[in-house]
């Protein structure tokens, strides 16, 4: 037995039909059998699908995992299966320890229940005894942090106030292995920083997560290993950021004349981060500090590189440029990868959506090797500057504050 | 945390035909009163009478049946006042009605929370053997009360020894309202087009279970066909047993309808479990 293992996983496969998602009614089935005895072609096995074929890894005990990969390359299907909520059809896994799964905050609330039973219900669906939920019960309610709301129905609670309960509940689950898809998209930014610091500690203390994610920033900060699944494979397990890279330079986009000459492998990934706690982040504070970093990698030496970030808003219209090369990083050559960190303070952009996407350049060429428009979109959020009363809002002052100060004086004196 | 005191899970294909996870079901006992606290809770949430509606509709519709049935059509009620006849027999029956109705429906309306997260489905169906109790228990102290006036102004025999036997008809009535309820579930979410059947199925058992007529107009030597044939028949009769003290009612009934109760609930639990390894699949 090999007991450091939280997680085995051995040869687990899973077949779905396609198209068929949704019950099938007496009538078609008895259609099918009597096709199945004149000796056709039953339609529908043609329709099938491995959502998982043939997986095989593990997970050590105390360690955070992501599972990455596109849309239906399986990430789902394998919490599903490890979740018991769908059975397997080969293969099997082993897990050690109590599980807990988190595939969506607040499954299994109750409408017309107010918070404190809805605590009680969702604990209990999750898998704490009653005496467990109770013994918990204030500590719940603190992490959830959303006021004097307990005796009121939770159809009466926002949608941020709902995902905080829901994720205080199952933050306090404290299983040995924790399943999460991907439910901290959710909730606003300083949740979401509390709610990785929960799953952070819950690793800290010998537990195992297995996180489910789009997001490359968030599985690079906080997973130590990652699991990239492709069309129900298993295409590579490894460090987590070794992953990833191999993941972005199989997805990112690539431009035409990169293509063209066929030479270059180029991928890359933007992240924006707190210079303070280099933790990634999608809301910006109005007048905020942040480090755009743009990551680079190649499969070929890759010279005189020169990187360039652009903004645009929601209709699409450039808002502003970071520029390597006019900010002070000189042409770069790279094989393995790097990072380019473009230092914005005090953020001038107005409270609102953007979207940011980067290219990078050979010094000297008017195309871009690699051009990618639109992979990071954020929000800035609303904030006074120099403690003054009025914030600035695009409806009144524009897209862009300037970057100045002003002062009173009276002329000829 | 120790290695050896871990718990271990292993998932794969489940293939046998009885294949009960009875440890799981057991951790989540708690869910299963949590969940029958809040049927009971959410179902009386913004109604006027709340409650009251549980006491309200079997005296309305014994007060229905007693001028229809008994009074103009003249139909036997075994020689006991109509009321406390119709009453005995219609607590019985609306048990069994709520039971399947709700237990038929489990995978569909619970779709969306058993495909998020995994827990023994069988909490469920169970959790609602539960809350549809409680109703029955305040309805069977409905049935005491006029007990005891009918026996004040002379017209019943009033409370015999026989009452205690009631829990035992409780148990025998979950159990049959259990299976049927599981066979049915795990039908509709396999097949929705018998999802109707549920609802005609309700109304054929009003008919064919001896609620509007005594167990005695039945010819004697078919009785305990009915019994093999309809557990819910003699499961009526056994609650007149208990609280009228006069009935036709013998062991042989019992036994045959005890042993289709036990052969159908078997059946509903392999097809129930066997269903819901992979019904999220499909549904």
């Amino acid at each position: 037995m090999q007991d450091h293992l939280a997680i085995e996983v051995r040869g687990l496969s899973k077949r779905y039909r396609r198209g068929a998602i949704g019950m099938s009614s007496l009538r078609e089935e008895v259609e099918l059998f009597l096709a199945r005895r004149r000796d056709q072609r039953p339609r529908r096995a043609s329709r099938e699908f491995y959502a998982l074929k043939d997986v095989t890894f593990s997970v050590p005990a105390g360690s955070v995992c992501g599972i990455i990969g596109r849309n239906g390359s399986g990430k789902t299907t394998l919490l599903k299966v490890l979740t018991s909520i769908t059975e397997p059809e080969e293969g099997e896994a082993t897990l050690r320890g109590r599980v807990g799964s988190l595939l969506e905050v607040g499954a299994g609330f109750h409408p017309e229940l107010d918070g404190i039973e809805n605590i009680y219900l969702n604990g209990a669906i999750l898998g704490m005894s009653k005496s467990e939920i109770t013994s918990k019960l204030d500590r719940i309610i603190q992490f959830a942090d959303i006021g004097d709301v307990m005796e009121t129905p939770v159809k009466r609670y926002s949608s941020g106030m709902y995902v905080r309960l829901a994720f205080a509940i199952a933050a306090h689950l404290e299983p040995d292995i924790l399943l999460v898809d991907e439910v901290l998209a959710v909730g606003d930014a300083d949740f979401q920083r509390k709610s990785l610091a929960k799953m952070k500690d819950a690793a800290g203390e010998g537990r195992t997560v297995l996180f489910v994610s789009h997001n490359m920033a968030m599985v690079r900060q906080l997973c130590d290993i990652a699991v990239y699944l492709e069309a129900g494979h298993l295409k590579q397990i490894g460090a987590s950021s070794s992953v990833i890279d191999a993941y972005l330079l199989g997805s990112t986009p690539r431009s035409t004349q990169g293509e063209r000459t066929g030479t270059d492998e180029l991928w890359g990934e933007l992240r924006i981060l707190e210079p303070s706690s280099e933790t990634a982040c999608d809301h910006l504070k109005f007048g905020g500090d942040y480090d755009f970093v743009l990551r680079l990698g190649a499969s070929q030496p890759f010279r005189r590189g020169v990187a360039e970030i652009s903004i645009f808003d929601q209709e699409g219209a450039r808002i502003s440029s970071l520029e390597s090369l006019a900010e002070g990083v000189d042409q770069f050559d790279f094989t393995q990868p790097v990072e380019i960190v473009f230092n914005v303070r005090s953020l001038g952009l107005l409270p609102g959506t953007y979207i940011a996407g980067f290219s990078l350049f050979a010094w000297g060429e008017e195309e871009p090797r690699l051009s990618v428009e639109a992979c990071l979109s954020f929000e800035v959020v609303a904030a006074t500057v120099n403690d003054a009363y009025w914030p600035y809002l695009r409806e009144y002052h524009g897209i862009v504050r300037l970057s100045h100060s002003a002062n009173l004086r009276v002329p000829g004196s | 945390m120790t290695g050896s005191a871990k718990r271990i899970t292993i998932i794969k294909r489940r293939s046998g035909w009885f294949d009960l996870d009875l440890r799981r079901a057991w951790e989540h006992r708690d869910l299963l009163f949590l969940f029958a606290l809040r049927d009971i809770k959410v179902r009386h949430k913004q109604t006027l009478l709340g409650p009251g509606w549980l006491i309200l509709q079997p005296l309305v519709w014994t007060a229905v049946f007693t001028v229809t049935i008994s009074g103009v059509a003249g139909v036997s009620t075994a020689n006991q006042p109509a009321p406390l006849f119709y009453l005995s027999g219609l607590i019985v029956w609306s048990y069994f009605s709520q039971v399947i109705f709700a237990t038929s429906l489990v995978f569909i309306e619970n779709e969306h929370l058993f495909s998020k997260i995994y827990f023994p489905r069988i909490v469920v169906p169970l959790s609602s053997l539960i809350s549809t109790g409680v109703a029955l228990l305040i309805q069977f102290v409905v049935v005491l009360v006029f007990l005891i006036a009918f026996h004040w102004m002379g017209k019943s025999d009033g409370l015999s020894w026989r009452i205690v036997g009631f829990p035992l008809v409780v148990l025998h009535l979950a159990a049959a309202s259990l299976a049927t309820g599981l066979i049915l579930g795990a039908s509709t979410a396999k097949y929705r087009d018998l999802g109707f059947m549920t609802s005609f199925l309700v109304q054929v058992s009003m008919f064919v279970t001896p609620v509007l007529y005594p167990f005695s107009a039945i010819p004697e030597q078919y009785r305990v066909m009915a019994s093999l044939a309809n557990p819910l028949a003699a499961i009526v009769e056994e609650s007149r047993w208990c609280l009228l003290g006069e009935s036709m009612l013998t062991p042989g009934q019992v036994l045959a309808s005890l042993l289709t109760t036990a052969i159908a609930l078997a059946c509903g639990v392999v097809l129930y479990q066997r269903v819901e390894r992979t019904v999220m699949d499909t549904i």
